[in-house]
């Protein structure tokens, strides 16, 4: 025996054998159902169709990733105060489980290590860790009884948990200042709260007999609640803990505004359809994520129809996909999360961006759609929409031979047969028809009129990229239009694109290699014009003397994570302040016009485009600019909403050809 | 529930939004007993009846139904004169410009639009051919996918004699226009079968043929002026032929006696037959295309108004062109 061997405390010690073995065999019992109803759970996810296209064969980054996750909590501490609570209860359960194990251990297999400086230094951490935990849970309690957040969920389940926990904690500390009661060893003092407990537990008389006494009822207490904690833990919102990382480590890699891609090719030859009518159509995934929501509500939080006061709670539809699986087989889900609610997405990607776990709040929703599309219970405004897209190749119901209207008064070079376009001035449909999107279109020619580049447009060849019919639900037309524009591109061997419209630009770049191979590159207005003034091809010289604010577009800069060459832009403008709205760059608000919503309108308490537009005028700028027709448009309409329309909005192109006195 | 055909087309090969709101009151009014028609066959349409709900397709002459819903692709481009056709044909009501239809005892209730917000409900038992307004409120999207892997029943081709190409001359005439007084579907339908208001019907101007001959009599005639190849192939032909025979023939010649004339003479009048209509046909002279009859593009550009049409370059200024 070495010297320091006394350095340790007796482990079971003051508890009868039955009651030991009672506890080991309930924990047992506890542990084997919570096994069995994780696996019957990880059976019905199994249940859903196969994940057709997922980026997480690189295991090695895969856990890497995930282990940064864990370590560094990087995406929960964008709340600062649940993060660092979440961070506290997490490594304050990390280190007590360690402790419980080291225990484990010491008392039950040959092993031994349990005593001298070792156990000394353990009891500090395992303390300090049991702190941590305590304070953690306490911050979350305190939030959800005095806070005012409306995201928080107010159900039973949830708060169990948090007192559950908090009860296992109080007891576990009681049970170890009980035990310290009894003689108070000067050693146990590195055990500085269950010294501290003992004190107090001495200060109230509680010693000899009576701390052996409130040892056992603590221990009685503590080992129900952790066997109960065992038992519970695939219960609704205990899995998180289960479910949460392996959620993350199977996030998608893709950008937030790319939809997952769609074998259409495999599903005509199978019963399937394309869509989700009950929850069984969901991917596996889905199905796994939706058992990890956290139910934090950081998704509502920043959800544009949820703030507008529209239907839509995107944490509700993951949470409808939970009890659907809860309720029946065949659950329909459209029973649950009803019309309005579907509709009501912009698909504006910020709900992806913002959850702590990674769930794909977004694809949920177009996925559901699509099953909504495929019963033809749609709103008529979308079936219109289908319509036109498959009639005159545009959402916006105009004649297809207009499409070159916007161009009169120009000199615009449209393609031609058997002549290679290197750079493709791609228009769109809202570029073409749309008025907003019109001018820009032709302040986009002006520039490169002016800067003498080789380019040419498709004239009424050009089709819609599919990406309203795409958020819509309706796949196999978007697969259709693009498939025709891959074609007519590779025909005219079109190299590079240069498009407007964020919209167009993110199908090209990410959506459109899902459906066929493409040999082209692509480009946003803001990114040639900050590479144009970069290479000092495109020299402003006139002062704009304006106060501007940028409306970062969530296909642009959410979706693509292109933030800054607008800035770039912006900033190389002579005299021109900029001032930036409370939500920019990847946190950037939507306008109300994305995933069909510029034709769908679900009513809500206000209107999106009007909240941005306030938020624009808050800043005190002058004029709001933007990347996108889409949002233009909607911010023009948002600015009515104002009690003093002094704020103008316009594109970065027309803003330069201002500038430029083109 | 009454035996239904639900009959559609398409026009200039998109399906016009009455087929779709035809198809969709078939299917959500009749769907236990409905069966399609499409007339000319064309694809888009079959596919979008089938992908609907529409499965057990029929050829016009097997329809044997009790009520007609015939979208405008389905009456045909000339207006609701095939509907008409058929409802004479079926000894039928005939009914323009429906909005809605239920199953009302016997019959059926039908909703019309009068125009200008006002609707009439009629209640009609037998026969009836429904032609359904191009903004008939009801229209359900069949999805691309369910168009896709839809599997209509193929429409057999039926082998067609090759044509004649001999010359032909058909002396069309522009129906009087000089009595239409509203332009109302009616008054169409009565200009078009010489009808007045008193109801005597003008007999000699109604040609009848079947429309496999008229089919033929037309394309000699556009290949004698240009329009079409004569080295077209009848091969290819004869399956839109056949699409086309399926259509308004065997509905049109139901109450005239079957035409005996021979192919290679023109088609005659009903009654008061005029000897110059026996004549053979006054071949024109053999040129190519005149440049007379073609055709230029008007100048664009000469208006703000003005528009495109067509994969033309484009000029976006008066005297000024692109690329």
């Amino acid at each position: 025996m070495s010297a320091d061997e006394h350095l340790t405390r007796e482990i079971m010690g003051n508890i009868p054998m039955w009651l030991a073995v009672m506890f080991y065999l309930t924990s047992l019992v506890a542990c084997g159902w919570a096994v069995l109803a994780l696996i019957r759970r990880f059976r019905q996810h199994r249940r859903g169709r196969q994940a057709l296209y997922r980026e997480t064969a690189n295991w090695v980054a895969t856990v890497a990733s995930l282990l940064r996750y864990l370590t560094f909590h990087r995406q929960l501490l964008r709340d600062r105060f649940a993060g660092v609570a979440h961070l506290l209860i997490f490594y304050g359960f990390f280190i007590l489980f360690i402790g419980t194990c080291m225990v484990f251990l010491e008392h039950d297999t040959p092993l031994h290590f349990f005593y001298g400086r070792f156990y000394l230094v353990a009891s500090l951490i395992i303390d300090l860790g049991g702190v941590a935990f305590l304070i953690g849970l306490l911050m979350f309690l305190y939030r959800r009884l005095f806070g005012n957040s409306p995201r928080i969920l107010r159900r039973f389940y949830v708060s169990a948990l948090l007192w559950l926990l908090l009860a296992i904690t109080v007891t576990g500390f009681l049970l170890e200042g009980a035990r310290i009661a009894v003689d108070r060893p000067d050693f146990e003092r590195w055990s500085v709260a269950g010294y501290a407990i003992g004190l107090g537990l001495n200060a109230v008389d509680i010693k000899g007999d009576a701390a052996l006494r409130l040892h056992r009822f603590c221990w009685v207490v503590h080992a129900i609640l952790c066997v109960a904690f065992f038992g519970l833990l695939p219960w609704r919102f205990f899995s998180h803990v289960v479910y949460s990382a392996v959620s993350w480590a199977l996030r998608t890699r893709r950008p937030c505004s790319t939809l997952r891609a769609v074998d259409l090719g495999a599903q005509t030859h199978s019963p399937q359809v394309p869509g989700a009518s009950n929850w069984q159509d969901l991917t596996w995934i889905d199905l796994l994520q939706a058992d990890a929501c956290t139910t934090c509500g950081r998704c509502n939080e920043v959800c544009p129809a949820h703030t507008a006061g529209k239907p839509l709670h995107p944490r509700d539809v993951v949470l409808g996909i939970r009890e659907a699986m809860d309720l029946s087989e065949s659950q329909n889900l459209q029973s649950l999360i009803n019309a309005d609610v579907l509709w009501s997405c912009t698909t504006c990607g910020a709900c992806n961006n913002a959850c702590p776990v990674g769930i794909e709040v977004y694809d949920k929703i177009v996925e559901i759609r699509r099953g909504a599309v495929e019963a033809g219970v749609i709103p008529t405004a979308a079936s219109a929409c289908f319509e036109s897209c498959t009639d005159e190749f545009n959402p916006f119901r105009k004649a297809n031979a207009d499409r070159m209207n916007w161009a009169s008064g120009l000199n615009v070079p449209v393609a031609e047969e058997g002549r290679p376009i290197e750079l493709l001035y791609w228009v769109g449909c809202a570029g073409s028809f749309d008025p907003d999107g019109r001018s820009v279109s032709r302040s986009m020619i002006k520039i490169l009129n002016h800067l003498g580049v080789s380019y040419r447009v498709l004239g009424t060849r050009e089709r819609c990229t599919g990406d309203p019919a795409r958020r819509m639900g309706e796949e196999g037309l978007f697969q259709e239009l693009a498939r025709d524009n891959i074609v007519t591109l590779n025909n005219h061997g079109v190299r590079r694109i240069l498009t407007h419209c964020p919209h167009c630009f993110n199908s090209f770049r990410n959506e459109y290699p899902q459906v066929n191979d493409v040999s082209f590159e692509v480009e946003h207005h803001t990114q040639f014009l900050a590479r144009m003034i970069a290479e000092g091809k495109l020299k402003v010289s006139n002062n704009v003397d304006q106060k501007v604010t940028f409306h970062d577009p969530c296909y642009l800069g959410r979706g693509n994570n292109e933030t800054q060459a607008p800035r770039r832009v912006l900033s190389s403008l002579p005299q021109l302040a900029q001032v930036e709205m409370p939500h920019h760059g990847r946190e950037s608000f939507c306008c109300g016009a994305g995933g069909g919503s510029m034709w769908i309108d679900v009513r809500g308490e206000n209107r999106v485009e009007n909240i941005r537009a306030q938020e624009a005028a808050d800043t005190g700028a002058d004029t709001v600019v933007t990347g996108c027709p889409f949002c233009k448009g909607m911010l023009i309409a948002g600015r009515e909403s104002l009690e003093q329309e002094e704020i103008g909005v316009c594109d970065i192109a027309e803003l330069v050809v201002q500038a430029e006195g083109l | 529930m009454p035996k239904t055909a639900v009959i559609i087309g398409c026009i200039d090969g998109t399906l016009a939004s009455s087929d779709r709101a035809a198809t969709t009151l078939a299917v959500n009014r009749f769907g236990e007993d409905l069966v399609l028609c499409v007339p000319h066959g064309e694809p888009v349409a079959l596919r979008y009846a089938v992908g609907a709900g529409a499965n057990d397709v029929v050829p016009i002459d097997g329809c044997n139904a009790l009520v007609y819903i015939v979208g405008r692709g389905g009456a045909g481009i000339d207006g609701d004169r095939w509907a008409a056709q058929l409802a004479t044909a079926e000894k039928a009501t005939l009914i323009l410009d429906v909005l809605d239809v239920e199953v009302w005892g016997d019959g059926v209730r039908v909703q019309r639009d009068l125009g200008r917000g006002v609707r009439e409900e009629l209640t009609v038992s037998g026969p009836v051919v429904l032609v359904v307004a191009d903004d008939a409120p009801q229209r359900m999207y069949v999805s691309r996918f369910r168009q896709f892997t839809a599997l209509p029943p193929p429409v057999e081709p039926a082998p067609i004699p090759p044509i004649n190409w001999q010359p032909v001359r058909l002396r069309a005439k522009i129906a009087d226009s000089t009595h239409r007084r509203t332009g109302a579907a009616r008054d169409r339908m009565f200009e078009v079968f010489g009808l007045d208001d008193a109801g005597a019907k003008r007999e000699e101007q109604i040609i009848v043929a079947d429309s496999e001959r008229c089919a033929e009599y037309l394309l000699r005639y556009l290949a004698h002026h240009g329009f079409v190849d004569r080295r077209l192939d009848t091969a290819n032909l004869s399956e839109e032929l056949s699409k086309f025979r399926q259509s308004v023939a065997t509905v049109a010649d139901t109450d005239v006696t079957p035409p005996t004339t021979p192919i290679g003479r023109a088609p005659r009048p009903v009654a008061g037959l005029v000897g110059n209509l026996h004549r053979r046909p006054r071949p024109y002279r053999p040129v190519g295309p005149s440049s007379k009859l073609l055709r230029r593009p008007r100048p664009y550009g000469h208006t703000q108004r003005s528009r495109v049409r067509g994969p033309f370059p484009v000029c976006t200024t008066k005297g000024e062109t692109n690329g």
